[in-house]
């Protein structure tokens, strides 16, 4: 009894859904509030994503005619499941995890789920900005996710397992990902800001050019899910990035302090980078992804095999 | 080119017509001819001479006739002018000599009721697509009622002649519909782009959204009244707009207006340059989702907004220009707070200019973008900044000059490549001078009264006014009747012009590039649409 709720504490609270959400949120506050900075303004106050959220909650939630209801209810849906999912096998300042050989996978792949659910929301939402951004984005998936993936597993090979939590203690045996594989942790990070659709690469949801891409029709919960799931993508995907590049939590005492300030070092990266440069092109974007972060890619692969092999 | 030589070669070229010259106010020659014979002599302007820059027609009920006139310009004014009786209102199109006089016919069409023969595009340009209530600005024509005859029962069924039917797939293509409402515009204006892909192979335009009638009630309010309604053509260029109106008013009246408000309109029309160029910076680096840049050119516009505030009072809308003179004035602590203020803003500039000029993701998203070649521009008549991005050396400050240019040269900003980049390096330089342009006139500002009485009835006549706003030539043509109200007032924004040619510049390009494009247009659409 006591294991089924431990259990469905380590879901539903920490490090389950309460607080992913909470993590999400003030990411949320701290992009917009960092972006306003950096741009000479103010920014919203703390509670202002929290604040959103509830507001959309309580929002009017419509469709076009024509939409598929069902769709577009489950799919924001899929998404926020896919993230979450994807968030039980990244282990927190070197929390235990229910960990296997071959977790790393099924992590990258719950990862683009919400790609995918966002294509398919732009299908079934009938409106024509929507089937443009969802084509957007499944042409953006090409580009990024083959770098993402030869970054990442440049990771695994270098530390001889194919398990999160697994390479993230190696780690803090030999040295960082980031010391050893700079090349590849770079790819990582600009990859990621594409899997997430953050400016620059805020090409499927471009608002002066197709409203809000697939969201367009979306309002009330599902927008809110679309939202929340969106920001917990993130904070995972910067997990995620941690415990393979920059050694995890470690095993010290101050784990979870060295971690969280881990996370908002490559945080910052996107942060920076959103306000940095103008919107690239799609096809801009996949010249960048084929010309220039798969070859690096490839290279830093290469090297780590070299050098694994001496 | 001397009017009298074009004049002459006219009459030689028309025997037996009968060409009368007359010089106006301002500069202006007036050559009335009959109306048969438009056609060719503007053939001959545009190939003996290379007159090509038509600046728009006037259409005017003048009793029996209607009366069209072609503002030309030529180095300076020339307007012919034809009548046609009414009951016969038929002339020969002029674009296939000059494309750019396209959407000055289709105004004159519908607003007089005027056919034009052989126009490639007839359909309405301002009024709704279900206009019924006949030619507005026809002396006694009377606003529809909305019930009873003079709406007929089409107007229910939203029956909708001339507007292609939408259809959202074909094959391949894709009609995509920006506007009239979409994030990527401020105003409304309407097109709908034909894409294959992301490719854009067609579009259609449709503008007239904000349509306020505002020359026909310039004929219903006296002249002071239409300083204030003239203001309100537009939210970023208004004072060029009343400065313009005014110049013409007191030519019409003879005054001679005080030096010193010369330089002080001149300050406010160089001020508001600056704001205008630096709001169109930060539309178009967020239209390509550089909100950083954005917001720098915004929060810089600020010290310029704030020293035009405390000169008139309003940020945007002025109230500061009066026939006769300005509303305000300025003393020696304020000259010298605008100075430190403006040395502040150059610094800021300085650093934006730096920041645009380094950044690639900028250049990658506007060079290449949105072509216009000196040709094209002359062709379609395009003024402004965006007729010098493409190497056409034109600036009526300089060309033509007027206020405190006369005293104070301009150097005139010019680029050759003709995209959206050229015009934004157009612009910021533009700004920097108009920033020394500034600084010399609050220095040597003259002293004396900044307002003459003038009086309430303005003697008959006509008069052609141009200015130099932001976006380029605007150009205001007045006639008084002898009353205190204007008989006609016509009023021709820079924007139209940008307008004619944005078919071109969308053709062929990635649905992405279309805010970049449009942003680098600089456009108004409350200018257009009046």
């Amino acid at each position: 009894m006591s294991a089924l709720l431990g259990a469905l504490f380590r879901l539903l609270v920490f490090p389950g859904f309460v607080f992913l959400a909470g993590c999400g949120l003030a990411f949320q506050w701290i992009d917009r509030r960092v972006s306003a900075r950096l741009q000479g303004r103010f920014g919203p106050p703390w509670f202002q994503p929290l604040a959103d959220f509830i507001k959309l909650l309580a929002k009017e939630d419509t469709l076009p005619l024509g939409a598929d209801e069902l769709a577009c209810t489950l799919l924001p849906i899929a998404s926020l499941a896919a993230v979450l999912s994807a968030a039980a096998y990244v282990p927190l300042a070197g929390q235990k995890v229910p960990s296997f050989e071959g977790d790393l996978i099924v992590v990258v792949f719950l990862l683009s789920i919400p790609t995918l659910a966002f294509f398919l929301a732009g299908w079934f939402s009938v409106s024509i900005y929507s089937v443009v951004g969802g084509n957007r984005s499944l042409l953006q998936y090409f580009a990024y996710e083959v770098p993402f993936l030869m970054a990442v597993g440049g990771a695994a090979i270098r530390n001889g397992s194919w398990s999160v939590a697994e390479i993230a203690a190696r780690q803090s045996q030999t040295a960082w990902g980031l010391l050893v594989q700079p090349l590849g942790f770079a790819v990582a990070v600009i990859a990621l800001i594409g899997k997430l659709k953050r400016p620059p690469f805020d090409i499927p949801k471009a608002k002066t050019e197709i409203s809000a891409g697939p969201l367009t029709e979306f309002s009330g919960r599902k927008l809110a899910l679309w939202y929340l799931s969106r920001d917990i993508e993130a904070v995972v995907g910067a997990f995620l990035l941690v415990s393979l590049f920059l050694g995890g939590g470690g095993e010290a005492l101050w784990s979870a302090i060295a971690f969280a300030a881990k996370v908002l070092f490559l945080l910052m990266a996107l942060f920076v980078a959103s306000v940095l440069y103008a919107r690239l092109r799609i096809d801009q974007l996949v010249n960048v992804g084929w010309k220039v972060l798969a070859p690096a890619a490839l290279l830093q692969l290469l090297v780590t095999v070299w050098m694994g092999g001496r | 080119m001397k009017p009298e030589t074009i004049v002459a070669a006219l009459r030689k070229a028309l025997p037996g017509a009968n060409v009368t010259c007359q010089s106006g106010l301002l500069s202006e020659t007036f050559v009335a001819l009959p109306s048969q014979h438009l056609h060719q002599a503007v053939g001959l302007l545009v190939g003996q001479f290379g007159v090509r820059h038509l600046s728009t027609i006037t259409g005017q009920d003048v009793g029996d006739d209607i009366e069209l006139l072609y503002h030309f310009w030529a180095g300076e004014g020339l307007t012919l002018r034809a009548a046609l009786p009414k009951g016969r209102e038929h002339i020969a199109t002029i674009t296939d000599r000059i494309i750019g006089a396209s959407f000055y016919e289709r105004e004159v069409a519908e607003m007089l009721g005027v056919v034009f023969e052989g126009h490639p595009d007839p359909r309405p340009l301002l009024l709704p697509d279900d206009w019924r209530g006949g030619a507005p600005l026809r002396s006694g024509w009377t606003e529809p009622k909305e019930e009873g005859s003079d709406w007929p029962e089409q107007q229910v069924a939203c029956e909708v002649p001339g507007e292609p039917e939408v259809q959202i797939t074909d094959g391949d293509r894709m009609i995509i519909p920006i506007g009239p409402q979409h994030p990527l515009l401020k105003e409304p204006l309407s097109y709908l782009l034909t894409v294959e892909g992301e490719r854009v192979v067609d579009n259609l335009l449709r503008i007239g959204y904000v349509h306020r009638g505002i020359e026909r009630l310039c004929q219903q309010r006296n002249y002071v009244q239409n300083i204030y309604l003239l203001e309100r053509i537009c939210g970023i260029c208004s004072y060029i707009h009343t400065a313009t109106y005014c110049q013409g008013v007191e030519a019409l009246l003879g005054l001679q207006v005080p030096p010193r408000a010369h330089y002080l309109r001149s300050l406010m029309c160089e001020l508001e340059r600056i704001h205008s160029h630096l709001l169109i910076l930060g539309v178009l680096a967020e239209n390509i989702g550089f909100t950083t840049i954005f917001m720098y050119a915004w929060r810089d516009r600020e010290i310029v907004l704030d020293i035009m505030e405390e000169l008139s009072g309003g940020r945007v809308s002025h109230a500061a220009t009066v026939i006769g003179g300005v509303q305000f004035d300025l003393d020696e602590q304020h000259a010298r707070s605008i100075l430190a203020r403006l040395d502040d803003f150059e610094k800021q500039m300085e650093l934006l200019r730096n920041v645009i000029h380094h950044e690639r993701s900028f250049q990658m998203r506007t060079r290449d973008l949105g072509h216009l070649s000196t040709e094209q521009v002359l062709d379609y008549c395009a003024v402004g900044p965006m007729a010098r991005a493409s190497g056409v050396d034109v600036d009526l400050r300089r060309d033509a000059p007027y206020a405190a240019y006369r005293d104070l040269p301009t150097r005139v900003v010019t680029a050759s490549e003709g995209d959206v980049w050229a015009r934004t390096q157009v612009r910021i330089q533009e700004i920097l001078e108009s920033l020394q342009l500034c600084r010399q006139m609050v220095q040597r500002i003259p002293e004396g009264p900044v307002t003459v009485r003038a009086p309430r009835r303005v003697p008959a006549g006509e008069v052609v006014s141009r200015m130099e706003a932001p976006r380029g030539e605007l150009i205001y043509y007045i006639r008084s009747d002898g009353t205190d109200k204007p008989a006609r007032v016509k009023v021709r924004t820079p924007t139209i012009t940008s307008l004619m040619s944005l078919t071109d510049q969308l053709r062929g390009i990635s649905i992405a590039d279309v805010p970049a494009v449009i942003g680098g247009m600089d456009l108004c659409i409350a200018c257009a649409d009046r």
